[in-house]
């Protein structure tokens, strides 16, 4: 294992100076490029043209991954079938280059709309027995697994409609896809689906 | 800018040299002021042991290499196997990681 220390140098390409260029090792806060955290005092490659942040040695990555796991939280359900298809369906026609975690962001996105609009919460809970109405739920019906990494602000959000809309989080989910269907699939919005599809470009 | 003599030319031995440098623990990851959440090995969800592992199971259909920059003479790996994407160049004696993602 190579251990860098402080002041030892190396070389990277800076995309700042569009060239290459040596660096010197540096301890710094790096935030991620999602906004999700911030990665605190870790030994990172400084251009030495520009000052710059341009790499990082692989040392770096337990703090990394600490810094990581902190910020973030799971959300886990176990969903009929049908509303991950009108999940990633939705996902498909907002943009159908966006990659597979664009389902995160869309859904992160509509619980936090409806967290912080006391109209849309109640809308979620009306939406639920439209949810079981469309799409029954027999015996033996095909399931899937939803699990998905979200900031810990996107976890509040879920668990605040949890408590106001009185749904455990599966049925919730249910709900906030059934919305989904209805403003992005049924009766889309020009100005949403817009919104949308910037999150979906800029989405990784 | 001309081409560094000592980048490894040609799929096999931009495999081998990378899997060297993954062995050695003897690599970097490329960053523009931010962490890439992309970069999946920067992070710590894979292991320096599990991308070489992807990269053993690569046999070149997946491979591409292209020019890093316009204005830098430096080639850009793609291996691509396993539903896994990994990038990096070399830049003498560093390996560099830009992106290793599904």
């Amino acid at each position: 294992m190579k251990i860098f220390q402080e002041g030892d140098q190396s070389k990277a390409v800076c995309s700042h100076c569009a060239s290459t260029v040596t660096t010197t090792f540096r301890r710094r806060d790096v935030p991620f490029n999602d906004g999700s955290a911030v990665a605190k005092n870790i030994l990172v490659g400084v251009c030495d043209v520009c000052g710059t942040t341009v790499s990082i040695p692989a040392q770096s990555t337990p703090a990394i991954s600490k810094a990581r796991k902190e910020a973030t939280e799971s959300i886990e359900a176990n969903l009929p079938a049908i509303y991950l298809d009108v999940l990633d369906y939705a996902v498909h026609t907002i943009d159908h280059r966006a990659s597979t975690d664009f389902r995160r962001v869309l859904l992160s996105y509509f619980l936090h709309r409806a967290a912080g609009d006391a109209q849309l919460t109640e809308k979620l809970k009306a939406m639920h027995s439209k949810a079981l109405l469309r799409f029954p739920e027999h015996r033996g019906i095909a399931r899937r697994r939803l699990s998905m990494k979200v900031p810990a602000r996107i976890n509040e959000d879920l668990q605040s409609l949890v408590r106001r809309t009185e749904l455990n989080t599966t049925e919730l989910l249910k709900s906030v896809v059934f919305g989904i269907q209805d403003d992005v699939l049924n009766t889309p919005k020009a100005k949403l689906i817009e919104e949308l599809q910037v999150l979906a470009a800029i989405s990784i | 800018m001309g081409r560094l003599v000592s980048e490894p030319r040609g799929y096999k031995a931009v495999k081998k040299a990378v899997i060297a440098a993954l062995m050695r623990g003897d690599y970097q990851h490329e960053v523009r002021g931010c962490i890439d959440v992309k970069n999946l090995l920067s992070t710590g969800v894979v292991t320096a042991a599990q991308v070489i592992d992807i990269i053993k199971r690569s046999d070149g259909t997946g491979y591409e290499c292209s020019r890093l920059h316009r204005n830098i003479a430096i080639d850009c790996h793609v291996i691509k196997a396993c539903g896994w994407y990994v990038k990096f160049y070399f830049l003498d004696p560093a390996t560099i990681f830009i992106s290793v993602h599904q």
